[in-house]
C-alpha cells in the first residue's frame, strides 16, 4: 500500500486535508477496493482510540490518572469535572440568547441583557436530572473508573457572568462544591484540601456536551454561536408552572448533527429582566454515563453573602489549599 | 475479552429491559465504530448512538433473540448513517452513494469482530514509546488538534503529524500480526 494513501487518509482524519484533497481521497475511495479497507482500517482505528483514551488506558500511569481525576477536579480539563460550571455559562448565555430572539427589539433586548447580566445579581437554581445516559462498558481489568457525580439535586448559585457555586453530593455521600469567584476556579471535597486554579479557561474542557473548543467564557462570541446553531420558536401560551403568564418560553432544536450540544433547548425567562425560570436541556451527547436530559429550576434571588463565591466561605480557617500549577 | 451478545447466559426469564441494557453495554463499542467509521466525526457518532439505542429499543419487542444483537442493531444503525448524511450541509468527506455502501458493507463485517480487534489494541498499545502514547492520549481524548498539540509541545505540526502517523501505521500492522492476517492489509 502506497504511503501517499496513509498520508491522504491520515491528512482527512486527523483535519488536516484541504477541500482538494478530501476530493482526491473520495475518488479514490470510490475507485479503489483496497483503498476502502485502509480507510476503515484507519478509521476503526481511530474509533477505538477515542475510547481508549476516555478509559485512561492510553496514559502510562492509568491508577494515577484516574486518581488525579478523582481527587483534582480542577486539574485537567476533563468533561465531567467542568460539566456542572459550563452549564452555569450556558445558562448565563442563553439569557442573553433569549433577548437576541426578542421580536422587533432584539438589539436593544440583547444590551439591555447583557447589561444587566453583567451585574453581580444572585440566582440560585436547582438541578434536576430527567434522565440518565447509558453507562459505558468497561471490562473488570480495566481498573477503576472516577465514579460520576451526580448532578441531580445540586444547587447552582450564580453571580453576573463569572462567578458560581455548585454544589452537588457524591455517591459516598461526601459533598463536592466548586466555585469560582471570577479570578480562580476553586474545588472543596468532603475533608479534603481545597485546589484552586487561576486557569479560567480550563472551563472550557466541560460544556455540556459540547465541543471543547468553544469559548464560552467569551459570552458575546458564544452569542452568535448559539444563535447559528439552533432553530428556535416561542411556545404558545403560557406554561404549567408559570400561573401567572409573565414568563416567555423558547423552544430551541440543534441545527446540525455534526456539532455537539444538547439537541433540544426548552427556555422560560422574564422578559423584563431577562431571567431565567427553567431551563431544559434534552438530548446531551453523554456516553460515558451522566444525564442525557437536565433541569435548572429557579429557585432563589435573594442575595448571598458577598463572600459566597469565594471558597473560604465553604470549609472551616486552616484547610489546606493546593494550588494547581498554571499551564503554560 | 468483554462478552459478546451470544455469550449472555440464557435470559428468557429477565425483564426485558435489563436484557436490552445488557445487550446494548455489551455491543455500544462496536456499534460505535461503524458508526464512527461511516460518520468520520466523534460528536456526530455520539449523537448517533444516542439515537440509535432510543430506536433499538423502541422496537425491542420485534428483535429476533436468535439472531445475534449486533446484526441486528447495524441494521438500524445503517439507516441513522445515511439519514444523517443527508441532512449534512456539508461532510467531513464527500462520499458517492455506492462508496458509502461498499464502506458500510466493510465496517459491518469489522463490526462482528469489534472485541478482537480491541484485544488486539490493547496488546499492541504496549509496544508504542512514551511520546507515541502520550501524542495519542492528546490528540484522541480531548480531540486536540494538531496544531494545538503542536504548540502544547513546542514542536512543529510536521512532527506532531509524523508522531501519529507513525503511531497509527504501527498499531494497524501490529493489529493485523495480532489477528494473524498473512496479507495484513487486504482484510475486510
Amino acid at each position: 500500500m502506497p504511503d501517499e494513501l496513509d498520508d491522504r487518509i491520515l491528512a482527512v482524519i486527523l483535519g488536516r486535508a484541504n477541500d482538494a484533497e478530501r476530493h482526491a481521497l473520495s475518488e479514490t475511495l470510490a475507485t479503489s477496493p483496497e483503498a476502502q479497507t485502509r480507510f476503515l482500517d484507519h478509521l476503526s482505528l481511530q474509533a477505538m482510540l477515542v475510547e481508549e483514551a476516555k478509559s485512561g488506558s492510553l496514559t502510562a500511569d492509568p491508577a494515577a490518572y484516574f486518581g488525579n481525576l478523582e481527587a483534582a477536579p480542577i486539574a485537567s480539563i476533563g468533561k465531567r469535572r467542568w460539566f456542572p460550571a459550563a452549564i452555569a455559562a450556558i445558562l448565563l448565555a442563553l439569557v442573553s440568547l433569549a433577548a437576541l430572539l426578542w421580536p422587533s427589539r432584539a438589539s436593544a433586548g440583547l444590551d439591555q441583557v447583557l447589561q444587566a447580566f453583567d451585574q453581580p445579581k444572585d440566582r440560585t437554581y436547582r438541578l434536576h436530572v430527567l434522565e440518565e445516559g447509558e453507562p459505558v462498558s468497561r471490562s473488570p481489568e480495566r481498573g477503576r473508573f472516577p465514579p460520576s457525580a451526580s448532578l441531580d439535586g445540586a444547587k447552582l448559585s450564580l453571580r453576573g457572568s463569572r462567578q458560581f457555586v455548585l454544589e452537588q453530593t457524591l455517591p459516598n455521600s461526601d459533598t463536592r462544591i466548586l466555585g469560582c469567584d471570577g479570578t480562580m476556579n476553586w474545588s472543596v471535597r468532603g475533608q479534603g484540601p481545597v485546589r484552586t486554579s487561576h486557569d479560567l479557561s480550563r472551563f472550557a474542557g466541560g460544556l455540556a456536551g459540547n465541543r471543547q473548543d468553544l469559548a464560552f467564557l467569551d459570552l458575546r462570541s458564544q452569542l452568535e454561536e448559539l444563535k447559528s446553531r439552533y432553530d428556535l420558536e416561542w411556545f404558545a401560551g403560557k406554561s404549567q408552572f408559570d400561573k401567572d403568564g409573565n414568563l416567555k418560553g423558547l423552544h430551541g432544536i440543534r441545527r446540525s448533527n455534526t456539532q455537539g450540544g444538547a439537541k433540544e433547548i426548552e427556555l422560560w425567562y422574564e422578559p423584563e429582566s431577562g431571567l431565567i425560570h427553567r431551563l431544559i436541556l434534552d438530548g446531551l451527547p453523554r456516553r460515558n454515563g451522566g444525564p442525557t436530559k437536565l433541569a435548572f429550576i429557579l429557585e432563589s434571588e435573594t442575595s448571598l453573602p458577598s463572600d459566597h463565591f469565594h471558597h473560604e466561605s465553604h470549609h472551616e480557617p486552616g484547610r489546606q489549599v493546593i494550588e494547581e500549577p498554571t499551564p503554560p | 475479552m468483554a462478552p459478546s451478545s451470544d455469550q449472555f447466559p440464557p435470559f428468557r426469564d429477565d425483564p426485558p429491559e435489563i436484557v436490552f441494557t445488557r445487550l446494548l453495554v455489551a455491543n455500544q463499542s462496536a456499534l460505535y465504530g461503524f458508526l464512527f467509521s461511516l460518520v468520520q466525526d466523534r460528536h456526530a457518532a455520539d449523537d448517533l448512538l444516542q439515537d440509535l439505542a432510543a430506536r433499538l429499543w423502541k422496537s425491542f419487542a420485534d428483535y429476533d433473540r436468535s439472531r445475534p444483537f449486533i446484526a441486528w442493531g447495524l441494521g438500524f444503525a445503517r439507516l441513522l448513517v445515511l439519514e444523517w448524511r443527508r441532512k449534512q450541509a456539508r461532510l467531513p468527506l464527500p462520499l458517492e452513494d455506492e462508496t458509502l455502501f461498499a464502506l458500510a458493507d466493510l465496517a459491518d463485517h469489522r463490526a462482528h469482530h469489534h472485541e478482537e480487534r480491541r484485544e488486539a489494541l490493547r496488546e499492541c498499545l504496549k509496544s508504542l514509546t512514551p511520546l507515541q502514547r502520550r501524542t495519542l492520549h492528546s490528540r484522541y481524548e480531548k480531540e486536540t488538534s494538531v496544531s494545538e498539540l503542536a504548540a502544547l509541545s513546542k514542536r512543529s505540526e510536521m512532527a506532531v503529524y509524523k508522531v501519529l502517523k507513525r503511531a497509527h501505521e504501527a498499531l494497524l500492522d501490529c493489529i493485523h500480526q495480532t489477528l494473524g492476517l498473512q496479507n495484513a492489509r487486504s482484510e475486510p
